[in-house]
């Protein structure tokens, strides 16, 4: 089932810039996929597109098979959540519950499913102490968190992240890592998000797309886009540490076979050092 | 709405003969063709004058390539604040004349005189003519550089930069307000939705302003600061390279002030006259 498909979407921004260029792009349900690409290469304008928020200069968006209409907007929103790159563009409320609940708010939900939403949302990333806090007493990471809730709140089917792991520490992109990871696995959300630090896709993300000025150039599993490591240099973005290293090794003539995430590795590193012994 | 702040200078930035002249050349051929507006005495001669100058800009308007439409665009945005002043003056006497012709008496004892319409008419020829002007001169020339022109003829460096950053902050707080509104609409907020109590509505849209006010203090805080950084201090200014005009913005520059100061004088005198 494709929950989110983009056909030839091209968008050209007011004052003729060229945002996106025929881009092609969908997401199946319960997957967790990455698009990366440098500065400016369309990531956060191809998101807008997801939930209306951009509508396509031509092409098409199609949310659960049916293409994004001024009727359809209000379920297309409940069905993608859009968590914006700065948490203080989302965080408006004077206390982390009331913008929690501001989404459900909106919805027209009772008070009783607001808080019990809230509730889950608070907990599914694990905030639920921060309840009463004020939003700007909290740390970058937290402040993620709870834009994060306050999207969840809302139940969407896809959860749509733009560049969440910009400016957390190594903590704190440890426990978003977590959170996508829950959310995917455990509650069955898809979850879509933007990054240009690609030694963390091969640990949250299942599909691969990538982005250069406005195009995908590239789409595949995390094995099928690393393993392109000139295409990878070409669009402005790294190859990450441990297929690089293994790359190297394996060129060197030592018999080792490809691993992406840090277990994977280590798993070939034991073998391929168990097969000399 | 605030989307077209971002298109705001579009039009400056086309090129054409008008747009190509140095910005200190437009800033004091639109002054000049203002002052000499103004300062010609209240009487019909106003209307050759008024004439004259409307022509010039027609004629440049012409040359810069833009459509009229823009300009009257651009006219009918400003239009209102001056024609309520100048509508008004038909039912008062002022200093201009000695004696007054009522031409007609409205209920409650309000009267209409010949010589305050006639007043009102000059008002609104003076007035259109320094609008459109300055529309000339704004559509024509990028924000950027009418402030670095207004910098090289003398505007003092504590009036560039608080203007240079006012400028360079109400495109960062234009983003900022466009973020935050696709923010709410992602949540489904919409502070016109009937469904949603109005004092909701209301409350969110409070929070959302007190926000945006919070976060441009913290803005300007750490700009300050960073400002402080790199040596801020009582004589810092902004920096306006030196640039010499060119020979064409001194022709311009000087047919210019010939003809806006020439019109009124030789209109003044009766050698020319359309009315």
């Amino acid at each position: 089932m494709r929950l989110v498909e983009t056909r030839d979407l091209t968008y050209i921004y007011p004052g003729n810039v060229k945002g996106l260029d025929s881009v092609n792009f969908i997401a199946e349900r319960n997957a967790r996929i990455a698009v990366i690409g440098a500065n400016g290469a369309g990531k956060s304008t191809l998101f807008k597109h997801f939930n209306g928020i951009f509508r396509p200069t031509s092409g098409t968006v199609l949310i659960h098979g049916e293409p994004v209409s001024s009727q359809n907007i209000r379920e297309v929103r409940k069905f993608v959540g859009l968590v914006f790159q700065n948490a203080d563009d989302q965080i408006f409320s004077p206390t982390v519950e009331q913008d929690v609940a501001f989404g459900p708010m909106n919805l027209g939900l009772d008070e009783g499913t607001i808080s019990h939403r809230v509730d889950e949302a608070l907990t599914m990333v694990g905030i639920e102490h921060l309840r009463e806090r004020v939003p700007h007493h909290l740390s970058g990471g937290e402040k993620k968190r709870v834009a994060i809730a306050g999207v969840i709140a809302m139940e969407p089917q896809v959860l749509v992240l733009d560049e969440p792991t910009a400016g957390l520490d190594p903590q704190g992109v440890k426990d978003l890592i977590g959170v996508i990871n829950t959310l995917a696995e455990r509650y069955g959300i898809t979850v879509i998000f933007s990054t240009h630090e690609v030694s963390l896709v091969p640990e949250v993300a299942d599909y691969l797309y990538v982005m250069h000025r406005g195009q995908i150039v590239a789409m595949g599993t995390t094995s099928e886009v690393f393993a392109d490591q000139d295409l990878l240099t070409s669009v402005r973005l790294d190859v990450p540490v441990i297929p690089k290293l293994i790359h190297s090794l394996q060129e060197e003539g030592m018999d080792i076979s490809m691993a992406y995430t840090l277990n994977d590795a280590k798993t070939e590193f034991m073998k391929s050092y168990r097969r000399r012994v | 709405m605030i989307d077209d702040l971002f298109l705001i200078e579009k039009y400056a930035y086309l090129k054409s003969p008008i747009h190509q002249i140095d910005a200190r050349a437009k800033i004091i051929i639109a002054f000049a063709a203002i002052i000499a507006i103004v300062a010609v005495p209240y009487s019909p001669v106003i209307y050759t004058v008024g004439a004259v100058f409307f022509l010039v800009v027609a004629g440049l308007w012409a040359l810069s390539g833009l459509s009229p439409i823009i300009y009257i665009k651009r006219l009918v945005v400003i239009l209102p604040f001056g024609l309520f002043l100048i509508f008004f003056q038909i039912f008062y006497k002022n200093r201009f004349y000695d004696t007054f012709t009522t031409i007609t008496t409205l209920p409650f004892g309000i009267e209409i005189y010949a010589e305050s319409v006639e007043f009102a008419s000059i008002l609104l020829v003076k007035f259109l003519v320094s609008v459109s002007f300055i529309i000339l001169l704004s559509s024509t020339t990028k924000t950027q550089d009418l402030l670095e022109g207004a910098g090289r003829l003398g505007l003092p460096a504590e009036f560039t930069l608080v203007l240079g950053m006012m400028l360079r902050y109400l495109y960062v707080f234009g983003y900022m307000i466009r973020k935050m509104r696709q923010s709410l609409e992602t949540r489904c907020f919409d502070p016109f939705d009937r469904a949603l109590p109005y004092r909701y509505r209301l409350e969110k849209v409070a929070y959302a302003i007190g926000t945006l006010f919070i976060r441009s203090y913290e803005q300007g805080e750490r700009t300050y600061l960073a400002m402080l950084c790199r040596g801020y201090g009582r004589d810092s200014h902004l920096y306006i390279s030196k640039k010499p005009l060119q020979s064409g913005d001194w022709a311009f520059l000087s047919l210019g002030l010939l003809l806006v100061i020439t019109t009124p004088i030789l209109a003044w005198i009766g050698y020319i006259r359309i009315i």
